[in-house]
C-alpha cells in the first residue's frame, strides 16, 4: 500500500492518453486513465475551430493590451493634411525592377477636386518612404506604468504619415484607434461578464437551492427584465447615465448596463442546473450522511456547475461586445476622448461617408472577427463540458 | 433468524403509522390544492440483524419509506422509534442538529451508481465523505480506514485515485457500498441497488451485501420491485401497494402461500425458471391508480380480480392470518380465497437441490 504514495499526481498520466505502464506506483493496469480534466482537454484540442479562435482571441487581447506598441500613432495623434486619407499599401516590390524591395510606401498628397471640391489624394510615386521595425515615435504609456516610446512599425519619416487602414476626418490613424479601441471594446466584454458571473451565479444558486418565495420573486423579476426588448432597454439605462460623469465612470456605468441584462440569463443557467444537480444521489447521499448546506454547495455543486457557468459566460461575452458596440455606435455609449470599435464606426453612421470613405467600417471588421472568435470558442467549451459524448 | 429468535429479538426500528403526504401547489399563489399519499399509514418493526425485503411496483411508496428512515424526507405523521444506545429516539420529528450522532448508524445504498457518485470526485474522497462528515480521524487515518473498505468490498488499494467513470457499473456499486460502510453503521436501506446492473453482476453485488451483514452483523431495509432478488437476500418481505402496507410475511411463505391477490398478481408477474410448463397466468393490467385519489376501500380493489362490494367500500386493516401469525395481510378475502403459489413446497426443495 506505500507505493500508492504520490500515484495522486495527476501529472503521471500523458495527455494524449498513450499506452503507458506506471513502474512507481506499481498499477496492474497497464492502460493508464484520464481524469474527466483531462479528456475535457483532449475534446477542446480536438475542436479545431475552437482552437483556432482561442488563439486568435488571444493575439488580439494580447495586441489591444500593448497598444501602444503595436499601434503606429497615438489614439488622439492628428494630422490636418491627411483627412480621410485612404489606406495606403504596403509595397514589397520595386516597381522598375520587379525585385523585392523592403517595404516602404508612396505618401499620399491632398488636391482639392474643383468640381466636386472633394479632397482627392494621389500617391506621390517619386518619393519611397521606408517602413521601419522598432520606431522610435510618440511616447506612450503601457499597462499604466511603463513609458516608452518604441512601436512595432512606422513611417521612418516623422513627416509623412502612414496609415494602412485610412484615416478619419481629423487625420487620426484608424488603424492606431481600432488597436485602442479594442481596449475599451474588449474590456467591456470581460467585465460585464464577470459582474454577470459574480450576480447571477450566485442569485441563480440561491433560488435553485431554496426556491420558496425568494426564488419566486427572483423569478418574476428576472421575467420582468427579459419582457423588455433588450436594445431599448439598455438605451433607457445609459441614457441614465448623467452625462456629466467623467468618461472613466462612464465607461463603468454601461458595464454595469450591459450587465444588468445578461445576469438573468446566466442565473437562469445556475438555477436549472443547481435544480437538476440538488436531486442527484450523490446530493442525497450526502445530505443522508449529514453534510451541511455549505458543503453540498461547495464539494457537490459548485465542481459540477463551474463548467457550465464558463460556457455561458464565453457566450454572453460576445452579445456584451455587440452591446457596447450598439450603444457607442448611436453616441449613448463611451464618450470621446475615450475610443471603442462602436464609437469609430459612429464615422460610418451616414450613408455617404460609406461610399467616399469606406474604410471607415474597418472597426466592423474587428467586431465581427472577435464576437466570431468567441462564439466558436463558446461552442467548443461547451463540447467540452461533456466530455463523456462522443 | 428464525422466527422464534426474531420475536425474542428488539425491534432496532419500530415505524408506528407512518405517512408521508406531499402537498400539490397550484396556481400564482401557490395554493395547496391536493396531496400526493407517498405513504399513507404505514407500521412495521425491523429486528436486529435480520433483511427486510420492501417490495412493490413504481409510485407504491416503498423508495419513499426508506428515504424517511434516512431523513431526507420528514414524515407527516407518524414515529419512527430507532434504537440507540440510550434507548429509543423518535427520529421522525428530529432536526439536522440532532439528526447527526444517528446519521452515523443509518446509511443508505441507492439504485444509480452512476447518479449516487459524483464524477467530479475520485473514489477515495467520495468513500471517506461521510467520514470527514463526522470528522473522524486524521487525513491519514481516513486514507487507511478507505483502503480497508476498497479491500473489504472487493475493490483494491489502487482503485483510491480512480474517478467513478474509470469504473464500470458493479465497481461502481461496490464504490457505494463502501461509502455506505464508511462511518460503520448498523442499519442500511438498500434502495434497489441491484436494479440498474446487469445481471452477472447483480449476484456479485447481493453476495457482498450478503457477506458483509454476516461479517459486521447489518441490519437491511432492502427495497426492491423484484421479487427473485429479495427472495434471493430477504427473511421478510414486505409488500406495498399505493403507500400501504399489503402483506408481510417471511420470505418462504410470501413464495409459497401467499395471502393477498396481489402478492399473487406479483409473484405471477416473474418468469417460472422450474421446469413443468406454463401455467394460467394472472397478469396485472394497468397502472397503479394514482396516490393523490386512492381508491376507495381497498387501494387495490380496482385491479383485483377477486374484488367484491365490501373491497370498494371498508378499508381492510393490516392483520395477522389466524392459523399463520407469522403472515399479516390487508385483504377482506384473505381467509376466504385461495391463492396460486410461485412454487410449491415439493418444488421449492427440488428446485434447491438442483441449485446445490
Amino acid at each position: 500500500m506505500n507505493n500508492l504514495e504520490g500515484s495522486g499526481d495527476e501529472r503521471r498520466f500523458n495527455l494524449f492518453g498513450i499506452r503507458k505502464k506506471n513502474i512507481e506506483s506499481g498499477l496492474k493496469d497497464e492502460y493508464q486513465l484520464l481524469t474527466v480534466r483531462q479528456l475535457m482537454i483532449r475534446k477542446f484540442l480536438r475542436n479545431r475551430m475552437a482552437l483556432l479562435s482561442f488563439i486568435a482571441l488571444v493575439i488580439i487581447y494580447a495586441v489591444t493590451l500593448f497598444a501602444g506598441f503595436f499601434a503606429p500613432y497615438t489614439a488622439r495623434d492628428a494630422d490636418s493634411k491627411l483627412t480621410y486619407s485612404p489606406p495606403m499599401a504596403i509595397r514589397l516590390q520595386d516597381p522598375e525592377t520587379g525585385h523585392f524591395h523592403l517595404p516602404f510606401f508612396y505618401p499620399l498628397r491632398g488636391k482639392r477636386n474643383m468640381e466636386t471640391f472633394q479632397l482627392e489624394y494621389v500617391e506621390e510615386r517619386e518619393e519611397r518612404i521606408p517602413i521601419q521595425f522598432f520606431v522610435k515615435g510618440e511616447p506612450y504609456t503601457a499597462l499604466g506604468i511603463i513609458v516608452w516610446d518604441v512601436h512595432l512599425f512606422g513611417s521612418s519619416d516623422p513627416a509623412e504619415r502612414l496609415h494602412i487602414m485610412g484615416s478619419d476626418v481629423r487625420g487620426r490613424d484608424l488603424f492606431s484607434r481600432i488597436i485602442y479601441g479594442g481596449q475599451v471594446s474588449l474590456s467591456v466584454g470581460i467585465f460585464g461578464v464577470l459582474i454577470t458571473i459574480a450576480v447571477g451565479s450566485v442569485i441563480g444558486t440561491l433560488s435553485g437551492y431554496y426556491g420558496g418565495v425568494f426564488d419566486n420573486v427572483v423569478q418574476r423579476l428576472i421575467e420582468t427584465i427579459r419582457s423588455f426588448p433588450q436594445l431599448p432597454l439598455w438605451m433607457a439605462l445609459a441614457a441614465a447615465i448623467p452625462p456629466q460623469w467623467p468618461p472613466e465612470w462612464v465607461y463603468a456605468g454601461i458595464v454595469v448596463v450591459l450587465a444588468f441584462i445578461n445576469w438573468t440569463g446566466l442565473s437562469r443557467e445556475a438555477r436549472g442546473l443547481v435544480l437538476s444537480l440538488k436531486e442527484r444521489d450523490y446530493v442525497h447521499a450526502a445530505e443522508a450522511s449529514g453534510a451541511s448546506t455549505a458543503r453540498i454547495v461547495r464539494v457537490h455543486l459548485i465542481p459540477n456547475m463551474a463548467s457550465h457557468i464558463i460556457v455561458t459566460a464565453t457566450l454572453a461575452v460576445p452579445v456584451t461586445i455587440l452591446g457596447e458596440s450598439a450603444l457607442s455606435f448611436l453616441g449613448i455609449g463611451v464618450r470621446p476622448p475615450m475610443v471603442s470599435w462602436g464609437l469609430l464606426l459612429n464615422d460610418a453612421i451616414k450613408i455617404q461617408n460609406i461610399v467616399l470613405y469606406p474604410w471607415t467600417l474597418f472597426p466592423g471588421l474587428f467586431i465581427l472577427v472577435a464576437v466570431i472568435a468567441y462564439n466558436f470558442l463558446g461552442d467548443g467549451l461547451r463540447d467540452m463540458v461533456d466530455p463523456f459524448s462522443r | 433468524m428464525t422466527p422464534a429468535e426474531k420475536a425474542g429479538a428488539d425491534a432496532i426500528l419500530e415505524i408506528q403509522d407512518l405517512r408521508l403526504h406531499f402537498p400539490i401547489k397550484a396556481g400564482l399563489l401557490k395554493k395547496t390544492v391536493g396531496y400526493v399519499k407517498a405513504v399513507d399509514g404505514v407500521s412495521f418493526d425491523v429486528y436486529a440483524g435480520e433483511t427486510v425485503g420492501l417490495v412493490g411496483e413504481s409510485g407504491s411508496g416503498k423508495t419513499t419509506i426508506g428515504r424517511c428512515i434516512v431523513r431526507l424526507y420528514k414524515p407527516t405523521t407518524g414515529s419512527m422509534h430507532f434504537r440507540t444506545e440510550a434507548g429509543p429516539v423518535d427520529i421522525a420529528q428530529l432536526d439536522k442538529r440532532e439528526l447527526l450522532p444517528i446519521r452515523r448508524d443509518i446509511q443508505m445504498l441507492f439504485q444509480d451508481p452512476n447518479s449516487s457518485l459524483n464524477a467530479r470526485i475520485r473514489v477515495g474522497d467520495i468513500i471517506a465523505e461521510p467520514l470527514e462528515i463526522h470528522a473522524i480521524g486524521t487525513a491519514d487515518e481516513r486514507r487507511s480506514r478507505v483502503e480497508d473498505l476498497l479491500e473489504q468490498v472487493g475493490l483494491g488499494a489502487e482503485m483510491f485515485n480512480r474517478f467513478p467513470h474509470q469504473l464500470s457499473g458493479g465497481q461502481r456499486q461496490r464504490v457505494g457500498v463502501a461509502r455506505a460502510l464508511s462511518i460503520e453503521p448498523r442499519f442500511v436501506i438498500c434502495d434497489e441497488p441491484v436494479s440498474a446492473l446487469d445481471v452477472s453482476v447483480q449476484a456479485q453485488v447481493l453476495n457482498l451485501l450478503a457477506d458483509l451483514q454476516e461479517e459486521l452483523g447489518l441490519t437491511y431495509v432492502f427495497i426492491a420491485h423484484d421479487l427473485s432478488v429479495v427472495e434471493y437476500i430477504s427473511d421478510r418481505v414486505m409488500v406495498m401497494y399505493l403507500g400501504k402496507l399489503m402483506e408481510t410475511a417471511p420470505t418462504r411463505k410470501i413464495f409459497e402461500k401467499p395471502a393477498h391477490p396481489y402478492t399473487e398478481a406479483l409473484l405471477n408477474s416473474i418468469p417460472k425458471r422450474a421446469p413443468g410448463g406454463h401455467r394460467k397466468r394472472f397478469v396485472l393490467t394497468g397502472d397503479i391508480p394514482s396516490p393523490v385519489n386512492p381508491p376507495a376501500g381497498c387501494v387495490f380493489h380496482t385491479r383485483c380480480q377477486y374484488a367484491v362490494e365490501i373491497c370498494r367500500t371498508e378499508t381492510p386493516p393490516l392483520k395477522p392470518l389466524p392459523e399463520d401469525p407469522e403472515t399479516s395481510v390487508a385483504c377482506h378475502l384473505a381467509e376466504e380465497v385461495t391463492l396460486q403459489p410461485y412454487y410449491t413446497a415439493e418444488e421449492r426443495r427440488n428446485l434447491e437441490s438442483s441449485r446445490a
